[in-house]
């Protein structure tokens, strides 16, 4: 990831998962500040707007309703534990049941317990389709989706290998889509939009 | 590839009593180099062997002609210029302070000129922080090209930048401070 750089110059510091969590100690971040760290770097969480946010409600109660808590948890704005330099809070993620049974009270999920991540994008789709998904590729999340309230269209990753998702889908609000971890569900890309206006 | 901008889209700007603060928690090591420009911490490369002996030649070579001329050579120290910005100037011309600057890092009023070597650097020196030293009211900046061997300097500092820039090669001289200083002096010979 440190060669994502062009080796001139001067560069960002990057920091750990570690030191980003000893600043928090330190009283460095407000109490309110909500922020995700992504490849080393401290990064602010732009405000939601309704859309968005109404977007990942729907999002949330859609799949909480054809997910049994027994298969999988899923959640929104939680942080996950992507590598040593990255610890983003996507808007839902879907993952499996905390192996010591207690929805993950010592540690975040990590790629190996994530199945799904949701990120909802309006003005943050480059981030969302750029610098994000090049680490969520990179840290092997088996499938990535991006609703792209813009557009209204979904934006599906899978298969991460070498760095990269090698299956890339863009969906349309007529089709629908089948998560890989939920084979029988088969869910209408418009359900997980808001209304038309 | 990404460019610095992207990297840094976003960012969680860090003000100078949070990036002091992160010294202190040892968060930022005592032996790491790093700068705070414009709310963002950047670590600063190794100085490699060019680098390091042509600053030192300037900093022997202003200290010589400077040298009881009520001017402060100072190299690899912090400028403490504003919320978001502590860069550490390669050399940097001060008025002098009694306590040498032990209290307090030199802020702009206290600096005449700062002078960045760039081998690698070049594309930053030239652009966010000629435009940052400019901002403050830095009154003369130096950019020693090692490659190119020669020295860009920018005068009248504004808002908008710096009015006037020169481009000078190894031959040329400037005035500066009732003294006449040769390019030549800040490079080794060709």
């Amino acid at each position: 990831m440190f060669a994502t750089l062009p080796s001139q110059g001067i560069r960002p510091r990057l920091f750990t998962v570690d030191e980003y969590y000893r600043m928090g100690k330190a009283g460095i971040f407000q109490p309110d500040e909500r922020l995700e760290l992504i490849d080393g770097i401290v990064i602010n969480m732009p405000p939601q707007g309704p859309l968005h946010a109404a977007t990942v409600r729907r999002i949330l109660a859609y799949l909480s309703a054809c997910i049994a808590p027994e298969q999988a948890i899923v959640q929104d704005d939680k942080p996950i534990a992507i590598d040593d330099h990255g610890e983003p809070v996507p808007d839902v993620t879907v993952v499996a049941p905390d192996p010591e049974g207690d929805y993950y009270s010592t540690r975040h999920p990590g790629p190996e317990d994530i199945l799904l991540v949701v990120e909802v994008a309006d003005s943050s789709l480059d981030k969302d389709l750029g610098t994000k998904k090049t680490m969520y590729a990179r840290a092997g999340i088996r499938e990535y989706w991006v609703v792209d309230l813009n557009s209204r269209r979904l934006h599906r990753f899978g298969e991460p290998r070498d760095g990269n998702f090698q299956n890339v889908e863009v969906l349309d609000e007529n089709s629908r889509v089948s998560p890989v971890a939920f084979p029988t569900l088969n869910i209408p890309v418009k359900d997980l939009l808001t209304r038309k206006r | 590839m990404q460019t610095l901008n992207q990297q840094t889209a976003g960012a969680r700007r860090f003000n100078a009593v949070e990036y002091h603060r992160m010294a202190a928690a040892g968060i930022l090591s005592e032996d790491e180099r790093t700068e705070l420009i414009d709310g963002v911490i950047y670590s600063m490369p190794p100085a490699g062997a060019p680098h390091s002996g042509i600053v030192n030649l300037i900093v022997k070579y202003l200290l010589s002609v400077l040298n009881g001329r009520l001017y402060d050579v100072r190299f690899e120290e912090a400028l403490s210029i504003d919320e978001h910005n502590e860069p550490v100037p390669d050399v940097m011309i001060a008025a002098p302070d009694l306590a040498n600057y032990t209290n307090v890092h030199p802020t702009p009023g206290d600096v005449q000129v700062v002078v960045e070597v760039a081998d690698s650097s070049l594309s930053t020196d030239l652009n966010t922080k000629r435009k940052l030293y400019a901002r403050v009211g830095i009154g003369e900046y130096w950019v020693v090209d090692v490659n190119a061997r020669c020295l860009h300097r920018f005068t009248q500092p504004g808002l908008d930048g710096y009015g006037d820039e020169r481009v000078l090669d190894a031959i040329a001289a400037i005035d500066f401070a009732s003294t006449r200083l040769e390019i030549a002096r800040f490079f080794p010979p060709a």
